[in-house]
């Protein structure tokens, strides 16, 4: 009884990181139209500047993360303004092979001036969860709830407001959506603004839990680009959908199998391709 | 002769019925024409015949074997080749490079053939050539052929699209739009050289169009479809007269 | 023209290994072969319209399976090199057969997710060496030539003409199937793949072609570099490692699979050589710099300089002629 709860207890805070990162993604790939493969470098910037602030400047960490996110941002938009926009008429290919190249002069500028690992920032909350008999490190909890309350909120926000149905407009039909008076270059930059800023803040929440390095943001993006595209490219709900189903087959096979359960995890992938090659909830570019 | 049949075909899309059993005889050597408004089903049902879609039900029959669900490749190597509305060929491809690749089922070269350049592949490609470059001289084209082919006239193009699907030597050509974008000399080319492949190669041409005056003129029996619906058939003039084609034509007017 | 090249390409890289005394600049040769017939592949994959980003895969399976085959079962290295292409071969062919019916974006996300699993097999798994790798991985026996006497295989000098014979071999066979009427189906099947079947192409037929070759000489490259080396770790085949196939193949451009792959993944190879000498961080900086740098200028590869070059150079003179 206790394994499952802490199975559960797991796979939530696991699906909670990478739904964070997978919506971002879907949501850059679904409005600007491209893979954002620098995501895991602005994930990284997030938790760098967050360890900066901490560790040598001393800053409160709730000001760090801020920081972090704004930081993260600008830096998202810089690439939206020079970058993305200019090649948006290009081939696709070349979109993504830019993104590609500045995160990783920006990873390997980051290397130079943090050399290889180095350990992570003191945790914020200290102490443990008691739920039943399973724990939980009060970190981990924190990390998990305000990564749901920021993704409902956003998911909220799409679903309601004005600004979320003109992305959700620009993303089935960009070219309706700029005759129906839609600013596209506000609404680009707003969802990078938000995909920067989730990023970032994963990132930034991450810190204290595990050690930092400037090239794990390589990982990190390919792991998300799976989810999005086993969620099914450009639809948030699938996102959310393979986000929950890779924490938990994550923490399932975690708890079961030690490090292989990486390689259960991408034979699912696989699997999932073979008989659904569109995802889970994919249908061409829609944002539902 | 039925040369090809659809058989009570019905498909359902994502909870739409694309098409009702759909039943349509085509006989052979006859030009026949598809007509309907717009989102009626028609490129469905060309996606069905060919290969493209599996139809949720329903069977076609072609040459009296049940093609139903079989590969689009295979079913083009049958005999049955279609053209395609937009995208009619190899955009970046030169002119002689279309008709080259179309030219695959006619003489397919082997893999080892192509790979060591055998005598027998050398022949194939030069026969391959030389037919590719008389439809170009026949086109009066030749000249370009090294050109780019998305450079070309539309009319050009699609007069290529047309030469590729007949460079496959088939029994049965389907053909979506063929005078789609045209204006009226080249409607005029285009429609005499689909009688002409009638006439003279005696195949058997389907085709779905929208210009009215063009089918009235070129086909034999015209087959109207409506919301997935099998409406009326007939000569060009019976179903001009028919009561509810006039319906449904004028129907989509007033909504519009 | 290009024969003329062509030739003194080849006789440069015979007479290469008299033309210097350091072996460090062997063994830099024999890395950009390597490379080179990576990227060669990636670019034939390319052709017919699908992108991988998993090329490191074959590579490590014909490493692994011709390292272990000559190891506990005193396999001959020249053996494993077949061997080797042979598995890799065997895994595209059962990769693609599954999984080439699926359009583009997706399958570039299955070779990565195929390349990530044969890593994590290889470095999880202590049959293929754990984490640690391979280690004493045995070097290719001497031959006997008759008449000539034994070649041993010493120094690098000798083994950088068995690349030479994997790279040559290699090269013949992907150009071959680029120049032929093979690779004007793949470049139509890549333009409309809709078209060419309705013409009676077999899209997988020839997409299975290509992407079993390219994993065939992925691997014998593989298994050559486990025999050159010695050693064999997982971490030389992660998804980095496949990116940097894809940016070598980039620059050196699409326009032709062999030159391409050669001089993109030379260039690339010599100057990340260059660089890791001052410092590893560098080389991150470089790739990306450089991709960037391709696509906003040159999106076809350096091989389309020469063609931009005259059109200017023709555009002028026309001015100045008018």
């Amino acid at each position: 009884m206790t394994l499952i709860t802490q199975i559960i207890l797991n796979g939530f805070v696991m699906s909670a990181n990478y739904i964070m990162l997978a919506l971002g993604l879907t949501l850059i790939f679904g409005i600007l139209r491209v893979l954002n493969f620098a995501h895991g470098t602005m994930y990284v910037l997030g938790a760098y500047v967050v360890y900066v602030l901490t560790s040598m400047a001393g800053v409160h960490y709730i000001a760090a993360m801020v920081i972090a996110v704004v930081a993260t941002m600008i830096f998202g938009i810089l690439l939206e303004a020079v970058l993305l926009y200019p090649l948006s008429s290009r081939m696709l290919l070349a979109s993504i092979a830019a993104i590609l190249g500045v995160s990783m002069m920006v990873d390997g500028i980051l290397a130079f001036i943090f050399t290889g690992e180095d350990v992570a920032v003191e945790s914020f909350f200290r102490g443990m969860v008691w739920i039943g008999d399973a724990a939980l490190s009060k970190e981990r909890v924190m990390v998990t709830v305000c990564s749901f309350v920021v993704m409902t909120a956003l998911y909220l926000w799409i679903q309601r407001t004005r600004h979320g149905m003109a992305i959700r407009a620009m993303a089935e039909n960009p070219a309706v959506a700029s005759l129906q008076g839609i600013n596209v270059r506000h609404m680009r930059f707003l969802v990078m603004i938000i995909a920067a800023g989730l990023a970032a803040f994963a990132g930034a929440l991450v810190t204290p839990l595990y050690y930092l390095n400037p090239f794990m943001g390589g990982q990190i993006v390919f792991r998300a680009l799976l989810i999005v595209a086993i969620g099914g490219m450009g639809s948030i709900n699938g996102s959310i959908l393979a986000g929950f189903i890779f924490g938990f087959v994550e923490s399932i096979g975690l708890t079961f199998f030690g490090p292989l359960s990486q390689i259960i995890t991408f034979m699912m992938v696989m699997v999932i391709f073979i008989f659904r090659p569109q995802g889970l909830m994919g249908v061409k570019y829609e944002l539902h | 002769m039925n040369i090809l049949s659809v058989k009570k075909v019905t498909h359902r899309f994502k909870g739409l019925k694309a098409l009702s059993d759909i039943d349509i005889d085509v006989r052979e050597g006859e030009i026949l024409g598809i007509i309907g408004p717009n989102g009626a089903g028609k490129t469905t049902l060309f996606n069905v015949i060919s290969g493209f879609l599996k139809p949720t039900e329903g069977d076609i029959i072609f040459q009296g074997e049940n093609i139903t669900g079989l590969r689009p490749h295979r079913i083009a190597r049958k005999g049955l080749v279609r053209s395609f509305q937009a995208a009619t060929l190899l955009p970046l491809f030169p002119c002689v490079g279309n008709l080259l690749v179309a030219h695959h089922l006619y003489k397919e070269f082997g893999f080892f053939g192509a790979m060591f350049s055998t005598p027998s592949c050398a022949a194939r490609e030069k026969e391959v050539m030389e037919r590719s470059m008389a439809i170009l001289r026949k086109l009066g084209i030749e000249n370009y052929f090294m050109a780019t082919s998305k450079d070309l006239p539309y009319g050009y193009q699609k007069m290529i699209g047309l030469s590729m699907a007949l460079a496959t030597d088939p029994q049965v050509l389907l053909l979506d739009e063929p005078v789609a974008g045209m204006n009226a000399p080249e409607i005029r080319v285009m429609s005499e050289e689909i009688l002409r492949i009638r006439n003279e190669l005696k195949k058997t041409v389907v085709l779905v169009e929208h210009n009215m005056r063009m089918v009235m003129g070129v086909c034999d029996r015209v087959v109207v479809i409506h919301h997935g619906v099998k409406i009326a058939e007939g000569t060009p003039e019976e179903t001009q007269n028919d009561p509810q084609v006039i319906e449904s034509y004028l129907g989509i007017e007033d909504e519009g | 023209m290009q024969s003329v090249l062509f030739t003194l390409i080849a006789l440069g890289l015979l007479l290469a290994p008299a033309m210097t005394d350091n072996p460090a600049h062997i063994g830099m040769l024999i890395k950009c072969g390597i490379a080179s017939v990576l990227a060669m592949g990636w670019l034939l994959i390319l052709r017919i319209g699908c992108v991988s980003l998993g090329q490191v895969a074959f590579l490590a399976i014909g490493a692994y399976s011709s390292a272990l085959f000559s190891m506990k079962m005193g396999m001959s290295p020249w053996l494993g090199l077949l061997l080797g292409g042979l598995m890799a071969g065997i895994a595209a062919f059962v990769l693609g057969v599954v999984f080439l019916r699926v359009r583009g974006f997706s399958l570039a996300i299955i070779t990565f997710a195929f390349a990530e699993i044969v890593r994590l097999t290889f470095s999880n798994l202590t049959m293929f060496g754990g984490h640690g790798g391979i280690l004493d991985i045995p070097s290719f026996p001497s031959i006997s030539i008759p008449f000539v006497g034994p070649i041993s295989f010493d120094s690098s000098f000798s083994v950088y003409y068995i690349m030479l014979l994997v790279l040559f071999v290699s090269a013949l066979v992907m150009w071959r199937m680029d120049k032929s009427a093979l690779g004007r189906t793949f470049r139509s099947i890549s333009q409309n793949e809709d078209l060419v079947q309705s013409l009676g192409v077999y899209p997988l037929k020839y997409k299975l072609m290509g992407f079993v070759t390219a994993g065939f000489f992925g691997g014998v490259a593989g298994a050559f570099s486990a025999h050159y080396y010695g050693i064999l770790t997982p971490h030389d085949y992660t998804v980095m490692a496949s990116i940097f196939v894809q940016i070598q193949a980039t620059v050196g451009g699409v326009y032709s699979v062999l030159w391409g792959g050669l001089l993109g993944a030379s260039l690339m190879v010599t100057f990340e050589t260059q660089l890791l000498k001052v410092d590893y961080r560098l080389v991150h900086i470089f790739y990306g710099s450089v991709i960037i740098l391709v696509t906003f200028f040159l999106p076809d590869g350096l091989l389309s300089l020469p063609g931009k070059v005259k059109k200017r150079l023709k555009s002028k003179l026309e001015k100045v002629l008018a």
